[in-house]
Parts: structure tokens; sequence; C-alpha cells
């Protein structure tokens, strides 16, 4: 299958960050999530997907599409819900909305308003007075009232509450799941995304250093407790971030399956517990890693 | 049938959703020819990526416990009752032996365990 | 597009009033028809502030994410500042005519009021591309400079004083006021091109700059 999405040998440079020679391949129908700490360059990077700012180099493909000359027509069809979505301030809600969809081909404004009521956002308040999860909410139901078929999305639920954290989320995940919808969005790893993200991919200043499906990932990637001793050194050496404390070690295994079989008797004699490992502690593991 | 996904299970979601089919099958919820949901609407169900419920269809397909009809489905193959009693004899064994190796730093040895047995059997 | 359009228009039409209205008032009052060549001399003021306020209730970050694309957006802010420039001029046209008739006068207003529209445009232009190059903050800063050694500068010249002794050509070159309608012509065509150069180079610093 095409991806909706393609990347090649994509670079940013800014005075004092650069990002560095993305590429990436998007398949239609997922939810691609971009992982990294802060000022890694994922808000830059979506910038650059959804063309918000130019690159210096590379390029970027939408449906097939290159940006220079099919803009209008890509924007059409996609959704870019930034980290502080701008809009009017001072004009209303309504004002906004009616002005956006002035520009889309296919405008759904009854689904919209729904949206809007299940959101809970007035219609007649001013933009500016909208708390920040408001604004967000709003932007994603603007997203996803113009039969959009990719939504790019930055950190669309950094500092909010669980309940509305859920209810973003729970939207998000129905939108993917419909037919040949895709999501990309960037996030830090304990914002929910990557519990519906298929896709992981970790940014860490300005790279990409990991590219992976989700469960791939968690399957090579274990933490390991075991007792002091129990494991040969030879294999304690292949784990990162390993800790020693009083009554247990403990390592992360970057490939579980290798060493799988030579756990076995640890596990069977009781000396071994297996845990599946938290993302961010992969991230953390590749960050230091460097 | 009944399926439920767990994170913290260190199995791969694949391998949760491959297993519990599998067990439905042994267990006689899933019967030979009988249809099973599509990989959207399953995935839909357990809330996970299409990406996971592919590959576990795509591992029993190989496996053969499933046969996947262009345009159709996906459909319980002929059941071998006795192939799926020896898998769950071969799992049984290997927890059996953990049990056995565990026991051993106890004190407890395979006559004991054999003793549990027609204990349980008795009440 | 045509909602940018009307938001932006909103900014022209207002300031356009603003600056006309008292003028006018005062013309069909007290018949003072030297007030025409302040109206005459306020176009550069009232355009730059209509860019200006216009400009800073603009939210590009927003247009970005929809499907209109920099040129678009350049084209009709452009196109809309040469509108008002042009439509402005038939205004001073209609009303210089039927102040001064086929006098001598009438050319040398008119001649006020060509060169002053050729230069406002130029210089909308130019506003424009400042814009978008440094930011509405800069802008702010620039138009509000060029407002107040406008208004010094008239001051200066003691305009109020010649256009009440009704002084022709005084204001406009006298080769431009008694020379054929041609001259005024050409430099017409010129700023045109010079507006349409300004606006091929307006699109290339819009699509470079990241968004204010």
């Amino acid at each position: 299958m095409n991806p909706i999405l393609e990347v090649k040998n994509l670079t940013k440079k800014y005075h004092d960050f650069t990002l560095r020679d993305i590429s990436l391949a998007i398949p239609p129908g997922c939810v691609f999530g971009i992982f990294g700490p802060t000022g890694a360059g994922k808000t830059t990077l979506m910038k650059l997907l959804a063309r918000q700012i130019p690159a210096n180099s590379g390029s970027v493909r939408v449906f097939g599409l290159p940006y220079d000359d099919r803009e209008k027509e890509i924007k059409n069809r996609i959704g870019y819900v930034p980290q502080e979505p701008q809009f009017y301030q001072d004009r209303s809600v309504e004002f906004n909305a009616r002005f956006a969809a002035s520009f889309y081909e296919r405008w759904d404004g009854s689904s919209f308003y729904r949206m809007l009521e299940e959101f809970k956002v007035g219609r007649e308040k001013a933009f500016k007075r909208l708390s920040r999860g408001q604004k967000t909410l709003f932007a994603i139901a603007l997203g996803l009232s113009h039969e959009a078929d990719l939504l790019i999305l930055d950190e669309p639920t950094a500092g909010l509450d669980i309940i509305l954290r859920r209810t973003i989320l729970e939207r998000l995940r129905r939108f993917a799941a419909e037919e040949e919808k895709t999501i990309i969005v960037a996030s830090h790893v304990t914002d929910g995304l990557e519990d519906i993200a298929e896709y992981v991919n970790f940014l860490d200043n300005g790279k990409m250093v990991v590219q992976s499906e989700r469960d791939e990932l968690l399957a090579r990637w274990k933490r390991i407790h075991f007792r002091e001793g129990s494991l040969p050194p030879v294999l304690v050496g292949q784990l990162v971030d390993v800790r020693r404390q009083p009554f247990s070690s403990t390592g992360l295994a970057r490939d579980f399956p290798a060493i799988r079989e030579a756990l076995e008797a640890g596990i069977a004699r009781g000396d071994v517990k297996l845990e599946n490992a938290r993302l961010d502690d992969i991230l953390i593991a590749m960050h230091e890693g460097d | 049938m009944f399926i439920a996904l767990s994170p913290s299970n260190p199995d791969p979601m694949y391998k949760q959703v491959t297993d519990q089919i599998k067990n439905a099958i042994a267990a006689g919820d899933l019967r030979s020819n009988d249809k099973l949901p599509s990989i959207r609407e399953l995935a839909e169900a357990l809330e996970t990526s299409v990406i996971t419920i592919k590959r576990a269809y795509l591992d029993l397909e190989s496996e053969g416990y499933i046969l996947t009809r262009a345009g159709l489905g996906s459909f319980v193959a002929d059941v071998d009752r006795d192939r799926l009693r020896q898998e769950k004899l071969a799992e049984f064994k290997a927890a059996l032996k953990g049990i056995l190796a565990t026991g051993a730093k106890y004190g407890v040895n395979a006559d004991d365990i054999a003793r549990l047995i027609r204990e349980i059997r008795e009440d | 597009m045509s909602a940018v359009l009307r938001k932006s228009s909103f900014f022209f039409i207002t300031h356009l009033c603003t600056f006309s209205i008292p003028p006018l008032a005062m013309l069909l009052e007290r018949r003072n028809r030297g007030v025409l060549s302040v109206m005459a001399l306020w176009v550069p003021v009232w355009l730059s502030s209509s860019i200006l306020w216009s400009e800073r209730q603009e939210s590009y970050a927003f247009l970005r994410t929809l499907p209109v694309t920099d040129r678009q957006i350049v084209r009709t802010k452009f196109g809309l500042a040469l509108g008002f420039a042009v439509t402005y001029w038939l205004i001073l046209f209609l009303f210089i005519r039927g102040a001064w008739g086929s006098t001598p006068e009438y050319s040398g207003y008119m001649a006020l009021a060509g060169l002053t529209c050729a230069v406002s445009l130029v210089l909308a232009g130019g506003w424009y591309i400042f814009s978008w190059r440094f930011g509405p903050s800069v802008l702010t800063a620039g138009v509000m400079a060029f407002v107040v050694i406008g208004v010094l500068a008239t001051w200066i010249v003691d305009v109020r004083r010649m256009v009440s002794i009704g002084g022709i050509g005084t204001l406009a070159p006298r080769w431009l006021a008694e020379g054929p309608w041609i001259y005024q012509a050409v430099l017409f065509a010129i700023a045109l091109a010079a507006y349409y150069g300004l606006m091929r180079l307006a699109v290339r610093v819009k699509e470079e700059s990241e968004t204010f």
C-alpha cells in the first residue's frame, strides 16, 4: 500500500537547533506516534509535515503529492492541530468556525457543531476566553469536520486533566479506526498517546533514533528483575539501565527474544521475573545511550 | 469467545490474541467453520491496533488453526481435537516443570506433587 | 479568499471614511476647495494605517492551517490595497473635477492626487513586505514613525497656509501639473510595475516567513 505521507531526508536548520535528515513512510489507516523529550524537534517536525513552515532540504509528499504545487489540495484533505491553536482570538468560536469553513471544499457543519456541544465549547464565546483544553477540542473538531483523511496533531493532551485527555484520546482512536483514516501525533510518552499509537518513533535532539511498530518494540524490550548473581555476567552485560537494589537487580533487555532461552532456567527457579518495559524507560535508555 | 488483552502480560499483544483464540477453539467456544470477526472488528472490539490482529490471524493461519478466504473472511479450520489435546498437554508439562523446579527449593519433589494431585481428586 | 478580503477591507473602509469625511464636510460647508489637496496628501497616511491595522489583527498561523496558499494571500492583500488606491483616486478625480472644472487649478490638483496615489501604492507594497519579514510589532513602529514624520513634515512645509491660499502646482511639480496627461499615465504605469514587482518579492518573503 502506498504511504499516505512520505518524507525523504528532511532537514530544518535553526540557529540553535537542527532537525536532521528525517525519513518516514507512513502507511494509511494507522496511528503514527512521534515521541521524544522536550526540545527534540517534535513541533518542528509536525509543522514541516503540515507545511506550516518551509524545509531547508528534503521532500514531503502527502497522498503522493508534493506541497510545492499542490498545497491547497493537500490542506483540504488534512487537519492540523497545533500545540497552541491559533485563531482570531478576539472573535467568537462561531466566527472562527465559519471563517475556516469558507475555505474547505467539503464542510460538515452539523457534525462540527454536534462535536462542539459534545465537548461543551460555547459557540458565542470569544476564542481567547476558552481554556487550553477547549481550544484544543475546537481545533480537533475543526480538523474532523471537513472529511480529512489525515490528522496531524502536536501534543494534543499536554497539560490536560485526565477526563479531557480520555475524551480526546477516544475521539482520535475512533477517527483512526474508520476506514483509511490516519493520525500522526507528536507527544510525550506519558500523555496517553502511546496507548493508541500503532507505530512508535523516538525523536531525540533532531534525529530519529527509533522507528518501530509499538508491539514489536515492546516485544523486543523487556524489564528483567533478577536475583544478584543468578544471571551470567555476559547476559547482564547485555542489559541497559542496570540498577542494583538491596533486594533485587533490574535491567532492560534490548533484544529479549535473543536471550529468552537463557532466562528460562532462572524464571523456573523463581530467580528471574519478567515485566513489560515502559515506553518512557525505553526512550530514556535510548537517550542516555547517546 | 472471551478475549481480554492485558498490557501487563509479558507476552506480546498478538500472542495474547493467538493464545486466547486457540484456547477458545480447544474449549469448544469456537467450532470448525465458525466465522471469526473481521480484523477491523476485532481490533476495534479489543481497542488495539489492526496490525496486532493481522499478525495474530496470520500466525493462526500458518499454524493451521484458521483459514482465510479472500473477500469472505477468516474461519476456524477443521479442528483436530487430538492435536489440541496434545498441545494442551505440552503446555501443562511445561508448567509442571516450572512447579517442580520451584518446588526443589522448598524440598518438594515429584512424589509430593503426585500426592497433591491424588488429594485434589478425592476432594 | 473572500473571507480574508472581507476581514481586511473593514479596516480600509473605516480608515478611508475617517480621513475623508471631515475634509469633505469642510469642503461642502465652507466651500474650501483647498482641502482636496489635504485629502490627496493624506492618502499615504490612511492607506499605511489601514495596512497596519489589518495586519495586526491577522492570524497567519491560522491561515497556514487552511487550504490557501501564501501566493493567494499575498495577491488578495495587494489587490485590496490597489483597489482602494485606485478607487480613492477616482473619488478625488470626481471631487476635483467638480470643484474646478477645466480650469488650470484642476490639473495641479490632479497631478498631486496622481502623485500621492502612486507613491502610496508603492509604499503599501513596501509595508506588506516589511510586515511579513519583520512582524507586526516592527510594522507598528514603522508605520507610526511614518505617520508622525508625515504629519510633522506637513506642518513644517506649512501646507495649511498654502492650501488656504489655494496654491496650485506648489505641491505637485510644475512639469507634471502642466505637462500633458500622458506624463501622469506613465507615472501610474511605473508605479503599477513597481507594485507588481513588489508583489512578486512579497510572495517569496511570505513563503519564507515562519508564521507570526
